[in-house]
């Protein structure tokens, strides 16, 4: 029989080098954007100057600016969506409910990258595909899963209760909503909004297929640069990508604890 | 505000299904004005359906609910204007103390001094001064149970409905509760609905008892009646210990009837329902009503009995005897001093009117 211990510290052992591993392209992304000599390691000194020249560089700039934008309302309209269909679904009984969340949860289902092409082929047939709206439309349902599931944990947790109350005390359901519900669940639509908009930051295949031209998010800005440029700069913006990836995980782990949340 | 029906509560009717399952059934009764009325019985019984129909939280499948007279079967809640004390407070988290008592006076577009008057008079009352910056996750069962009670209040309903509000507190705080709260309900004069599982609680505080089983009202009477004079083997049950004989009446005299229970025993028994000879009837006996002697004596009833076990309770001793047909008796005796032991054997001295009679109606006659 194996001793715990050795089983406990194989297991430790492996999971650090699978950590590592993973880890391991991300380090030497931060470490190439801040090496004066570019691309050749080791590192001989610290600079900022590849930074500079992507956060100074006009295209960028944009692009972070649309990707900011582009996250902002994927993730408004994605977790008002969300929260409606879990009010409905946590609270009532009601038939079809299992097929309604199996289509909100499908997106997870389907490669991003086939899952892109389609809506792009879908979206052109409408008569609006590569515009601002299919990018809109495609980021929040890519997120939508992960906001519902988020949501569906906060809400089961919600004591309906506490509804009851202040509706015996005199609020309309409209008021209780605003004064009651969504106050008291304010630490998981947070870390629903947060999580959602790190995902849509993140995107790369969904941006690429419906992208409207003057409309290109960073990380389809990035790959374009780095295709035609193989310099430090698009590392620079890569590590500027992760780092405010970073920067979004750290609040919600200190709102709702990381853990919590991805367990949804 | 009076109105001519003197009834603050009327509940007709009212029924609750959901789906197949019938919560609440064919539920009739009133509250007076200024009383207090607690509705009583077993787990799942419901007692809480029936006060949630009544404060609007769940619409009732059939009958009709009026408030003062008027019908608010189909008004929802925030227009019946009635007090509601859950039984988990449901005080809102993200609210301290005062806004959660402030909350409903807000919502009336009062001004802003009366409200902070009022909310330092509802914590006053409710023994919550200097608790007003807390949030409820700060505060101690007994008095986020306060809060709740002081939410309630805060807006001086006519008509507060409190759901087991005690349940949760430990037994020396609940007692403590019960009888503050009874006298604030007196102070204040406020018709109270008030939902317990408790019986003590249920007879120490009402002015009336309701007692339901299985979705149903089983009897309404004041709490003396109810534990004096049962009328139905539930309600004997539930409220208070009883024991219980099956026997025939076989004689009838001046207000007593003698009734065989099996082959060995005979009682004498107060014949309050004028049950007539021959007729089966149920017997029921509360153990305090027994008293338990050494010796013979003479008296209506005198039967003997055998020790076999005995529980010591504090205030009281309770005996379990077995009389010579094998049927076993609880007494209840305050006596502790000259107890008997185990195995002795001891005289039950019953007094006729101790008994109480019910009509076993259809079980057959010998
Ligand atoms: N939303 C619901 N759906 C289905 N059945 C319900 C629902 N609410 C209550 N019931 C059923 O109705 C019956 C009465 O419930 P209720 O809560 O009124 O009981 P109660 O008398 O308050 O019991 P307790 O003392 O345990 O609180 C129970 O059998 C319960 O299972
Ligand atoms: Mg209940």
């Amino acid at each position: 029989m194996r001793s715990p211990d050795i089983g406990t510290a194989a297991l430790r052992l492996f999971t650090y080098a699978a950590m590592a591993f993973l880890f391991f392209p991300i380090i030497i992304t931060l470490i190439v954007s801040v090496n004066p000599r570019e691309f050749i390691l080791p590192p001989s000194g610290f600079t900022l100057d590849w930074f500079k020249a992507a956060w100074t560089s006009e295209t960028f700039v944009r692009a972070m600016g649309v990707s900011l934008i582009l996250g902002i309302v994927a993730s408004l309209v994605a977790n008002t969506l969300a929260l409606l269909a879990v009010l409905a679904m946590v609270r009532y009984d009601f038939k079809g409910k299992a097929l309604i969340n199996l289509l909100i949860m499908s997106p997870l289902l389907i490669p991003t990258t086939i899952f892109s092409l389609a809506l792009y082929v879908y979206f052109v047939q409408l008569g609006f595909g590569g515009g601002i709206p299919a990018l809109v439309i495609g980021h929040a349902i890519h997120v939508l899963p992960f906001a519902a599931r988020i949501l569906t944990a906060s809400m089961q947790n919600f004591d309906t209760s506490l509804e009851e109350a202040a509706r015996n005390v005199g609020a309309g359901p409209v008021r209780t909503m605003l004064s009651i519900t969504l106050p008291v669940m304010k630490t998981g639509l947070i870390s629903s909004f947060v999580l959602c908009f790190v995902l849509s930051w993140n995107d790369f295949p969904i941006s690429v297929f419906l992208a409207p031209p003057g409309w290109t998010p960073l990380p389809v800005e990035l790959f374009t640069y780095i295709k035609f440029q193989y310099d430090a700069v698009g590392a620079a913006l890569a590590s500027s990508l992760i780092l405010i990836s970073g920067i979004a995980m750290v609040v919600i782990d200190r709102m709702a604890g990381l853990r919590r949340v991805l367990r949804g | 505000m009076n109105d001519s029906t003197g009834k603050a509560i009327q509940v007709e009717g009212v029924c609750k299904r959901y789906g197949h399952v019938s919560a609440v059934n064919d539920v009739s009764f009133d509250v007076r004005h200024g009383e207090f009325v607690s509705l009583l019985g077993p787990s799942g019984c419901g007692k809480t359906t029936t006060l949630r129909m009544i404060a609007g939280f769940v619409m009732a499948s059939d009958g009709h609910i009026r408030i003062n007279g008027r019908d608010v079967t189909y008004l929802p809640p925030e227009k019946r204007e009635v007090g509601f004390v859950f039984q988990n407070y449901a005080l809102w988290p993200h609210m301290t103390v005062a806004e959660n008592v402030a909350f409903g006076l807000k919502l009336r577009k009062r001004d802003k001094a009366f409200i902070r008057n009022k909310v330092e008079e509802s914590l006053a009352v409710t023994g919550l001064s200097g608790f007003e910056g807390r949030l409820p996750r700060q505060l101690s069962g007994g008095q986020q149970q306060r809060v709740a009670l002081a939410r309630a209040l805060a807006l001086e309903p006519q008509l507060l409905l409190m759901d087991e509000p005690l349940s949760n507190l430990d037994r020396a705080l609940r007692v403590a509760m019960r009888r503050e709260l009874k006298k604030l309900q007196q102070r204040l004069n406020m018709t109270t609905l008030y939902v317990t599982h408790d019986q003590e609680e249920a007879l120490s505080m009402s002015d009336r008892v309701v007692i339901m089983s299985g979705g149903e009202i089983v009897r309404v009477a004041r709490p003396l009646e109810v534990y004096e004079d049962p009328q139905s083997e539930f309600v004997a049950d539930f409220v208070g210990t009883t024991n219980f004989f099956d026997g025939i009446v076989s004689d009838i005299g001046e207000g007593v009837a003698t009734v065989k229970v099996g082959e060995t025993l005979t009682l004498r028994v107060g014949n309050r329902i004028s049950a007539a000879p021959g007729s089966a009837v149920r017997v029921l006996l509360r153990p305090e009503r027994v008293r338990i002697l050494a010796e013979r004596r003479e008296g209506a009833n005198m039967l003997a009995a055998r020790v076999d076990f005995i529980e010591y309770y504090g205030p009281t001793l309770r005996y379990t005897v077995a009389l010579p047909g094998g049927e076993a008796l609880f007494v209840e005796a305050h006596d502790i001093h000259g107890s008997a032991q185990i195995g002795e054997t001891v005289w039950l001295s019953i007094e006729p009117d101790h008994f109480r009679l019910i009509d076993r109606k259809g079980a057959p006659a010998s």
